[in-house]
């Protein structure tokens, strides 16, 4: 299953989460968090872990850190069992996320500094990368406060200047900019994106933001009540979704249309002068010929093609948990 | 283990440590007060004709003394805590630093501080009332490192406590390093306490120290059997301590060490 350009390689994962798990204590009913999973990240690759809240993604990203321990299955990286060489494994595998903190007694360079000490990183190189990162990040001008008192789009880049310090060959980001303001989240994607870009790092990164994952991630797994239902890259989950949204602009004729929708049982949605169908992409040219014939008049049409989101939605609200699980 | 993982953490608790004003007020703060009380007392007593020889000298080295024993738990105990409290048990712990890693940091850190802390309050005692607790001699080495042992032993157990449950125990980094003083005989004789308070005492390193320390502070003959036992006690504790924690850091593993930063 491994293979030279795979860096991990997750099998059969399962997680089961117990009422009580002292010798004294007698076991509660349990659930399975994850269960039975596997895949595979290759090198370069930026995947993405989606899934509702409660799906597995967090648990599955602190497996994949060695702070929690799973109850089944194995981790691999780099071909080395991550159970038996995890120390050796870490030195190559980062983490940022928005749901930690840094000490706040210590300067962002402070922290810096310590975590790039763990790394093994030599004093030079230190000296050197650190200053690099806090300019490009724009957190130079922040070096001397201390991390208590950042706000938490400056905490977010100091830990994202964390991962990417060691040069890593992958980092793990659990939902790296959730929360925050747009432009913030602009210049974190574009900093994941140029980090990948140049050094062929590999990233995994669970999210909510669906535009987010369209636009970095290669491929995504969608996550479920623990399990995997889809693998595959955004644009072709988006393609499996067949839904379109027609927007006409109507003016005087908005009641003239949402009669004729009503004839047709379609679903629509009125924004001020504007209805919005939503249809089948196959029925498009279907409903724009109907509306000719039925003399309603528009001076204004878009048409937005399925997304991520939409195949989000419908999955989640539609999967049933395969049997035998 | 790697020497640069252990230097890097004592560096950033001794970066913390300089920079943070409470934490040099709260080592100075206790120790001074309770000299400064202890002291009194023992002045008072030792006018009052009483039959005990160098009351001062054995109250005042008891209370600097425990707090070396005090001072090495904390260091282990409340390293942890501030991780808790910073969020950044994930961020460690996801790092190559390896728990033997850990566990050797906190140690030295437990050690070093606890020489300081014994260093001060002697330094104290010295410039208040002009009595030297090394003038008790080299007996006090084997007893410092037992009581550093003890220290660092209790710490052991509280992390252990701290991180399976998290900050709901919190207390007990204060509470436990306090809660063995009245059984161990820091100020007043074995045979003082109860009989079945003695058999607890009885089992703890700390009461065999300041036995011994008594011993020869009146009668200048060296007690090896109370500091053998109090040597050996205390290493078999630290041992312990540092295995239980071990187990239960396994076994909040089980449950996931992010759920620790939610408390």
């Amino acid at each position: 299953m491994n293979n030279t350009a795979t860096l991990l390689n997750v099998n059969a994962l399962v997680k089961t989460f117990y009422g009580r798990s002292f010798w004294w204590s007698k076991k509660t009913a349990s659930y399975n968090a994850v269960n039975n999973i596997s895949f595979n990240l290759g090198r370069g690759e930026i995947l993405g872990l989606l899934g509702p809240n409660g799906a597995g993604k967090t648990t599955t990203i602190q497996m994949l850190l060695g702070t929690m321990t799973p109850t089944q299955g194995s981790i691999h990286y780099f071909d080395k069992d991550f159970s038996k060489h995890r120390s050796e494994i870490l030195k190559q595998v980062t983490f940022a996320s928005t749901y930690v903190r840094l000490p706040n007694k210590l300067t962002v360079y402070d922290n810096l500094d310590f975590y790039a000490r763990l790394y093994g990183m030599s004093h030079a190189n230190r000296c050197s990368t650190i200053p690099r990162f806090l300019k490009f990040l724009d957190l130079w001008h922040l070096r001397d406060r201390y991390a208590g008192l950042l706000s938490a789009g400056e905490t977010t880049r100091v830990m994202l200047a964390k991962a990417f310090i060691p040069n890593p060959k992958l980092v793990l980001l659990d939902e790296p900019t959730a929360s925050l303001d747009p432009d913030i989240v602009h210049t974190i994607r574009e900093f994941i994106l140029e980090q990948q870009r140049n050094h062929a790092t590999s990233l995994l990164l669970t999210s909510h933001n669906m535009d987010e994952v369209t636009h970095v991630c290669n491929r995504v797994l969608v996550l479920k009540e623990g399990t995997i239902i889809a693998d595959n890259t955004p644009e072709e989950l988006a393609a499996t979704v067949h839904l379109a949204r027609v927007n006409l602009l109507v003016g005087n004729a908005l009641e003239q249309t949402v009669t004729f929708a009503n004839i047709h049982a379609l679903k629509y949605k009125i924004i001020e002068h504007s209805i919005e169908f939503e249809i089948n992409e196959y029925a498009i040219a279907e409903l724009l010929i109907n509306l000719a014939r039925a003399g309603i008049n528009y001076t204004q049409i878009s048409i937005d093609k399925p997304t991520l989101e939409d195949y989000f939605l419908q999955l989640v609200r539609t999967h049933k948990k395969p049997q035998g699980l | 283990m790697e020497l640069y993982r252990i230097w890097a953490l004592i560096i950033r608790n001794f970066i913390v440590n300089f920079r943070d004003f409470g934490r040099i007020i709260d080592f100075c703060y206790w120790p001074l007060l309770d000299i400064i009380v202890w002291g009194f007392t023992s002045t008072w007593i030792e006018q009052s004709n009483n039959n005990v020889s160098q009351v001062n000298l054995i109250l005042l080295s008891g209370i600097v003394l425990w707090h070396v024993t005090f001072r090495a738990n904390f260091e282990v105990s409340f390293n942890l805590l501030e991780e808790l409290w910073s969020r950044n048990i994930i961020n460690l712990f996801s790092t190559p630093l390896k728990i033997s890693e850990w566990i050797t940091a906190v140690i030295m850190l437990g050690v070093t501080n606890g020489l300081l802390a014994n260093i001060f309050g002697a330094l104290m005692v010295w410039l208040l009332y002009k009595i030297s607790i090394f003038s008790v001699g080299l007996i006090l080495v084997p007893c410092i490192l037992s009581l550093l042992f003890s220290g660092l032993a209790i710490g052991f157990f509280t992390a252990s406590l701290l991180i399976y449950w998290g900050q709901k125990v919190q207390k007990l980094v204060w509470a436990l390093g306090w809660f063995f003083a009245p059984f161990s005989a820091v100020f007043y004789p074995l045979e003082i306490l109860p009989k079945w308070i003695c058999v607890f005492a009885r089992l703890l390193p700390m009461t065999y120290t300041f036995e011994g320390i008594r011993s020869y502070v009146t009668t200048g003959v060296i007690p090896f059997s109370y500091i053998i036992t109090s040597i050996l006690l205390s290493s078999l504790y630290l041992t312990f301590a540092i295995l239980f924690f071990n187990y239960m850091l396994n076994q909040s593993k089980i449950k996931g060490l992010a759920r620790l930063e939610s408390d």
